[in-house]
């Protein structure tokens, strides 16, 4: 023990004195930094996506009930649990203000609400936020109630038999949603002044609500307590069923999240692995001798199990505080320069992950290597030209299957995982085979250049082991590059097509046909409007090809709610929608009892083209066939229908109009007009969630960015090691033709020409298999795809300018030390 | 019988084959010796004559193919590489061509490598001590980069007997010097040699050295052709 000891410290102090360690530790700090720093940055990412969407319901989680909610006990278990938690009581009532009545939806609400987000409030100083709530004998209203009920502030307002007055302007709450109570205008109320109203009887329409907010784990908790005691008139309220328009966004920056750090991870431990490799390599004389001199294995490994951990467990520290400065420092800097504020990052549970992350790294990527040393012949001490040790398969295998054991258990991404092996399968098979016979083609052309040029290209055909490890290994991370580049873009085109600037921020429905001609003249009248308007008729589904529907035949999914409600159809002379099967139709169809069915209905309901579904709208039934599948956008901002119909078949039947259109913040007062105009049409206002979805997008866009950075940091830590685990060898060739009389110039010709070649060979394999492994992933996170030609010619020019810069800055250092200097460290 | 007499080393039909992409190649056939201790012999013959092999072979550093080899009572060709190396700790001391120091260390550090290994007390008095004995007192906390050749391979000395080993196996010791320092190196080792009573077995194609030694052994294409006294 005390002889292990004695070789630690001193093999610790020798490799810390000959920087043998250094590659290897900076390795870690950088590779583990970067990871870490991406943890840091999704955790940071997610609380404000967590946040955001939190504030759009304007609780962490919330139980919705038609019937009375036990709101003490709830309160009570949630207090338990440190958790803040709040009720609601939400009904529709007329509310008179003098000779006008109108119809509004209510909220009652106390002090504590809303648990996220804030409330929005006019007054004397403009729109402004506000942390309190209407007290007792007080009510806030929404303008355009206001305007209908031509009331004003300081005046009674009446709720049943509760007279109230109007103190404040209510312009926006963070839980505003697209739901039926939400289509009346709003009034806040104070709880306590609920029962002085008397309209809640026992058949009364209305919807309580607990809201819950607080410490993830701990509303987690509470959810699992709760869930199994719920009735079937209470349901638990997200954003999925909310704001589904959110989650698609958030779900794919969080999964390209995951996916930059899994490509940084990749190239993490490419990094690790080659400058293990390379201080093993260095390390096989020196473990020869001792090995001579008498030396155990076992004692060796403990000499260098000790240095490996010593150093990665100082590495790790370090890349942590690496990392997460890195993560401070690039949010702040989103923050000061795009507007995109984002929280600090949970710190302990992501500073545990890198440490852990950081170790397993070692041992998986680092150790084999290390541990192969202990095979190292004692003969090499006379035979020097015995090859060292070769690292066994299995222990490349185990290292793969280690770093994706950890990454399924710290990212929880089984497809993202898979796709991730599949592609490092792929790129194993076809570099193996590429590369291969790009390395031949190469030889066979290079013989016919002139001599300083032909010098590297024959470097390379020759040593086509070395050659082909370097290729290997710069194609692996020009994969990774260009393979974060096009899904980078396709994000880009998918959220900047999503929500332009002027996406509509406001619905009006119920506008009847006879009044359609008179809002688009009031719309016409105002230049910067264009709506859009959609008929919209009412008609539930009752037959399938005959055969009657029955929620039986559809106890889950969606289903239910297609079959047990009335849909929204609408009808157009001319289909503009994506089709997944069958024709679109134009006017000449106008008369013809055609269908256009949405995608997902069509798979829930098993339908195909040629079906015949029927309908009935009040006393009305109206039988069509379908003549397409359509894709629709749930996750836009733009009214869907699952049903669209052609003209003649429902034009006869009582049929509404919705109408679309953006408004900026500064017209917002000719939605008065509008309602003053036209007291029967309700206007939604989407402006906050668009606003929300437009944050959200901003603050994503700018995290791609600030990943991009990251990613192409890891790319040239791997760059630069592959570079100095070449530099011995190629220092001793750039010394013996020197010596032979090789003037520099010759001599960087050569190595140009090394370097050109390796670069755009890299860069060529690298763009196929990036591009092979976007497709999959641009599938797995519905992206839609994006394909450019000109990537293939520059993408080959962007690897051999990156080999160029990256090798010039070793040959640089190469052509300036004295030959003899390292013919000597060589002999 | 007297300690000369004993067998320190003793080889029987010691041979060594490899596979090469031609064929099995035969680098040393049916070698028979014994190596008495305190016995000096030199391993003679041209390049690719098996000299190094042979004398790998003896030293626990390779397995034969066939034979039998045993040193200091330990049939080396039936210990595996980690009992291999526990003999050569205790009882083997080496000289290369290439002096074979680590690097970074110093030649204090270098002298005591094998001494802590064998967790000998007063590891650092002793090594000091060599290295004095070694004529290089003062360059002690040198790494070997900042010593000659002929002085790293003195360091190599100090190394090899520090540890008092039952043989030193030296190979090609001058070969990387000067006619000059040569003479004093292999002096050195003579005498030490001499001094310490420790067997020695000297690899060498230099009829001059071999010489030195009081038995040698002749190797032709891995045969022996011959041993004097």
């Amino acid at each position: 023990m005390k002889q292990s000891l004695w070789l630690i410290l001193h093999f610790f102090r020798y490799q810390w004195r000959e920087r043998l360690l250094l590659t290897l530790g900076l390795a870690i700090v950088l590779g583990v930094g970067l990871l870490a720093s991406v943890n840091f940055f999704a955790s940071s990412t997610q609380l404000a996506m967590d946040a955001q969407s939190s504030a759009l319901l304007g609780a962490d989680w919330i139980v919705e009930s038609t019937v009375p909610i036990p709101s003490d006990e709830w309160s009570t278990r949630a207090a338990d649990l440190g958790l803040e938690s709040t009720e609601t009581v939400e009904f529709l009532s007329m509310v008179a203000s003098g000779e006008k009545l109108q119809l509004a939806a209510i909220k009652a609400v106390d002090e504590a609400y809303p648990l996220r987000g804030q409330l929005k409030v006019r007054d004397a100083r403009g729109d402004h936020y506000t942390d309190s709530t209407p007290v007792s004998g007080e009510v806030w209203m929404a303008p355009r109630l206001i305007a209908a009920l031509e009331s004003h502030v300081g005046e009674t307002v009446e709720i049943g038999a509760a007279k109230l007055t109007l103190s404040g302007i209510l312009v926006q709450e963070p839980d505003t949603g697209l739901a039926f109570l939400a289509m009346a205008p709003r009034i806040l109320m104070n709880v306590a002044d609920l029962p002085a109203t008397q309209v809640l009887d026992l058949g009364s329409r209305v919807e309580y609500r607990f809201l819950v907010s607080g410490e993830k784990s701990a509303v987690q908790r509470l959810a699992a307590e709760i869930k199994p005691e719920l009735s079937p008139q209470q349901t638990v309220t997200d954003n999925m069923t909310t704001h589904p328009e959110m989650v698609q966004p958030i779900d794919q920056l969080l999964q390209f999240l995951t996916l930059s750090a899994l490509i940084i991870f990749v190239l993490a431990c490419l990094a690790i692995a080659l400058a293990t490799r390379t201080y093993a390599q260095k390390q096989t004389d020196s473990t020869a001798i001792l090995r001579c001199l008498g030396a155990s294995r076992r004692q060796m490994q403990i000499v260098y199990l000790s240095s490996l951990l010593g150093l990665s467990l100082m590495a790790s520290f370090i890349a942590c505080f690496f990392g997460y400065a890195l993560a401070k420092g690039l949010i702040h800097f989103a923050a000061t320069h795009w507007q995109v504020n984002l929280p600090p990052p949970v710190l302990s549970e992501t500073i545990i992950i890198a440490f852990i992350t950081g170790i397993v790294l070692v041992l998986g990527f680092a150790w084999p290597w290390l541990l192969n040393l202990q095979n190292v012949s004692p003969l090499r001490v006379l035979q020097r030209q015995l090859p060292a040790p070769r690292l066994a398969t299995y222990w490349i295998y185990g290292g793969i299957a280690l770093a994706f054991t950890v990454i399924w258990s710290l990212y929880q991404t089984p497809k993202l995982t898979f796709s991730m092996l599949f592609f490092i399968a792929l790129a194993l098979l076809s570099f193996a085979l590429l590369t291969y016979g790009l390395l031949r083609l190469v030889g066979y052309w290079g013989q016919r250049l002139p001599m300083p040029w032909r010098l590297g290209i024959l470097h390379i055909a020759h040593d086509t082991r070395s050659s082909l490890m370097q290729l290997w290994v710069f194609s692996l991370v020009l994969t990774m590059v260009f393979f974060f580049l096009l899904v980078r873009q396709d994000f880009i085109h998918a959220w900047k097509d999503k929500f332009p600037s002027d996406a509509p921020n406001y619905f009006v429905i119920n506008i009847l046909p006879e009044q359609l001609s008179g809002v688009e003249q009031f719309f016409a009248t105002k230049e910067q409007l264009i709506p859009n308007f959609y008929p919209m008729v009412r008609a539930r589904l009752i037959k399938i090809n005959d055969h009657e529907v029955s929620i039986n035949d559809y106890p889950i999914g969606d289903v239910p709610n297609m079959i047990t409600r009335d849909l929204n159809l609408s009808f157009s002379d001319k289909l503009s929608a994506t089709l997944t099967k069958g024709e679109a139709w134009d006017l000449s169809a106008y008369d013809r009892a055609l269908l256009s069915v949405e995608a997902k209905m069509a798979k829930d309901l098993g339908l195909n083209l040629g079906d015949k579904l029927t309908f009935q709208a009040g006393a009305v039934t109206f039988t069509g066939e379908i003549a397409n599948i359509r894709q629709v956008d749930w996750y836009s901002m733009q009214p869907n229908f699952y049903v669209i119909t052609t003209p003649g078949l429902v034009i006869d039947l009582p049929r509404t109009y919705l109408g679309s259109f953006y408004l900026s913040s500064t017209h917002e007062s000719l939605l008065n007009e509008l309602i003053t105009e036209f007291p029967n049409l309700t206007v939604l206002d989407v402006d906050a969630i668009m606003s929300s979805l437009r944050d959200l997008i901003n603050q994503g866009l700018s995290v791609i960015e600030v990943l991009f950075f990251m990613v192409m940091l890891a790319s040239l830590l791997v760059l630069i090691v592959i570079q100095r685990t070449q530099a011995d060898a190629r220092q001793f060739t750039s010394a013996l033709l020197r010596t032979l009389g090789a003037s520099k110039g010759q001599l960087a010709r050569g190595f140009l020409s090394e370097f050109a070649v390796m670069g755009f060979l890299s860069g060529l394999i690298a763009i196929v298999l990036a591009q092979l492994s976007a497709v999959i992933v641009q599938e797995i996170l519905a992206l839609p795809s994006q394909f450019n030609g000109w990537i293939f010619i520059t993408a080959p020019l962007f690897g051999l300018g990156i080999y160029l810069l990256v090798g010039l800055l070793f040959m640089h250092h190469m052509l300036r030390s004295p030959p003899v200097l390292s013919l000597a460290e060589q002999a | 019988m007297d300690a000369s007499d004993t067998p320190l080393i003793q080889a029987t039909g010691l041979g060594k084959q490899v596979l090469t992409p031609t064929g099995v190649l035969t680098i040393l056939n049916d070698i028979n010796l014994r190596i008495n201790a305190g016995v000096s012999m030199a391993i003679m013959g041209s390049s690719g004559s098996g000299k190094s092999t042979l004398l790998s072979l003896l030293a626990g550093l390779d397995i034969p193919s066939h034979g039998e080899v045993s040193l200091h009572g330990h049939r080396l060709n039936t210990l595996d590489e980690d009992e291999r190396a526990k003999v050569r700790k205790n009882h083997v001391g080496f000289v290369f061509q290439q002096f074979h120091l680590l690097p970074a260390f110093t030649a204090l550090e270098n002298v005591l490598l094998p001494l802590e290994l064998k967790g000998m007390p007063n590891a650092r008095e002793q090594a000091q001590l060599w290295l004095n004995r070694v004529g290089l007192s003062k360059r002690m906390q040198h790494t070997p980069r900042q010593l000659s050749g002929g002085e790293q391979q003195r360091v190599a000395i100090a190394r090899a007997f520090a540890v008092r080993p039952s043989v030193i196996f030296a190979d090609e010791p001058t070969g990387s010097l000067d006619a000059h320092t040569s003479w004093k190196i292999i002096e050195l080792i003579f005498e030490t040699q001499r001094e310490e009573n420790t067997t020695l077995v000297l690899v060498t194609h230099d009829e001059s050295l071999a010489k030195l030694c009081a038995r040698r052994m002749l190797l032709e294409a891995g045969d022996a052709k011959g041993q004097l006294e």
